[in-house]
């Protein structure tokens, strides 16, 4: 007996991606129905456009990203990657000032908090920009995120020392942002004011809460430790979004973000 | 996961990821680059993907997300590029899907993302609520609620244009 309700576009997804079976449930339908055998006739159709006009010109690029490791959820991107002439390095440098430039309007004051300050007074703290195609704009706490989006990170901090910064998922998945490897922290000897981490942060398609964390510390520390700390701290806490702090005697702030 | 491979899985996954793309966007080049994106997505969680049919919620999942999203963010002059596509609807026929498709762009900017995606699956792709369910990850009674709502909004969509309305 054939299923009198046409199969959805996943049906017939699947369906293709088996190979069309011939003892599938969805031939009798077929054989009854013109309409689905028309959309069969159609997917044949875009498939040859596919291989011929799609996939020899995007196949490099699919290529070049699947030979690279996997870095788990974030994709840490060089900026950019090489500069050879001073004045590309000068361009650079323009550009970065003019990327991570508050919004008009927000926090622009010299030496006031700005809105989106998080963090002590006298300890770290983080302030967190975002590129959406040709806009600008501050990370705040629940801020939605969504894939592709570039962020940029501006840590303010007591003194010289080591600093991380990671991103942690709800299942406790440690990704880390800077430096750009580990296993350790970075050694910083911050100037007056503000610096902007260099390299942005390419957001890619998982999804739900995550928690970015700036780790600071007068000693070494490394990776390792954060991870053991994300564990305890979630089996304690339950939740991410109760997971205020992580068990570590690290000078921390950390904002809470969500992935769509 | 070496070249061949990679080769081999976009030649047999891209077409019903690039049909998907090019469904929503209904322009080629923003179809072509949405499907590569959502490929090297795909490639940066290869080792928790199943390379089968087990991998389609994944996909359908970021392919409309992503392509959601750049409808929101589209320039004029990428928006309606391609009228001369097969449109190939699931359960109705071409004119209604394309219907379909000027209703979820024309409530985009009052729905979450959520409801936007569960209007593609359930107008555009015509899946069942237990498909949905099973794609997004949540609950067929949630499906339910969320798709009644966005059934709600549209009705008045159409009443709106119908009078005039813009």
């Amino acid at each position: 007996m054939s299923q009198a309700r046409c199969p959805s576009e996943l049906e017939l997804d699947g369906f293709e991606l088996a190979g069309r079976p011939a003892a599938d449930p969805l031939q009798a339908h077929l054989a009854a129905c013109e309409r689905c055998r028309a959309r069969l006739a159609a997917r044949d159709e875009d498939r040859a456009r596919f291989l011929r006009e799609v996939y020899p010109a995007s196949l490099p690029a699919v290529e070049a990203a699947g030979a690279r490791r996997p870095r788990g959820p974030w994709t840490w991107l060089p900026w950019p990657a090489a500069l050879a002439a001073a004045a590309a390095l000068a361009l650079l440098v323009l550009g970065a000032a003019l990327w991570w430039r508050p919004p008009a309007g927000e926090g622009g004051s010299p030496g006031a908090a700005p809105d989106g300050y998080l963090g002590v007074k006298g300890g770290a703290s983080l302030q967190v920009y975002a590129r959406r195609g040709d806009r600008v704009f501050e990370v705040r706490p629940g801020e939605r995120l969504r894939a592709g989006d570039l962020l940029r990170f501006v840590p303010r901090l007591p003194g010289p020392g080591h600093v991380m910064i990671v991103a942690v998922d709800a299942q406790g998945g440690v990704s880390l942002l800077h430096p750009a490897r580990g296993p350790r922290a970075a050694v910083v000897r911050p100037p007056l004011g503000a610096p902007v981490l260099p390299g942005s942060v390419e957001l890619d398609g998982s999804l739900g809460p995550e928690r970015l964390w700036l780790l600071f510390s007068t000693r070494e520390f490394e990776l390792a430790e954060v991870e053991a700390a994300v564990a305890a701290g979630l089996r304690a806490a339950g939740s991410l979004e109760a997971l205020a702090s992580l068990p570590l005697e690290i000078d921390q702030v950390s904002l809470p973000v969500w992935k769509e | 996961m070496d070249r061949d491979d990679i080769a081999r899985l976009y030649r047999e996954l891209g077409p019903l990821v690039h049909r998907r793309c090019l469904r929503l966007l209904r322009h080629p080049e923003n179809a072509r680059d949405a499907t590569q994106e959502v490929f090297v997505r795909a490639l940066r969680h290869a080792p928790e993907l199943r390379w089968d049919r087990g991998c389609l919620p994944w996909l359908y999942r970021v392919a409309t997300r992503l392509c959601l999203n750049r409808l929101r963010d589209r320039r004029p002059e990428d928006s309606e590029g391609l009228e001369r596509l097969a449109a190939g609807g699931p359960a109705t026929g071409p004119e209604d899907w394309l219907e379909a498709r000027r209703v979820v762009l024309g409530l985009l900017g009052q729905l979450a993302e959520d409801a936007a995606q569960i209007a593609v699956h359930a107008w555009m792709d015509g899946m069942t609520q237990e498909e949905i369910a099973g794609v997004m990850g949540l609950s067929r009674k949630t499906v339910g609620k969320k798709l009644a709502r966005v059934e709600e909004l549209a009705a008045r969509w159409r009443q709106g244009r119908e009078g005039g309305e813009p």
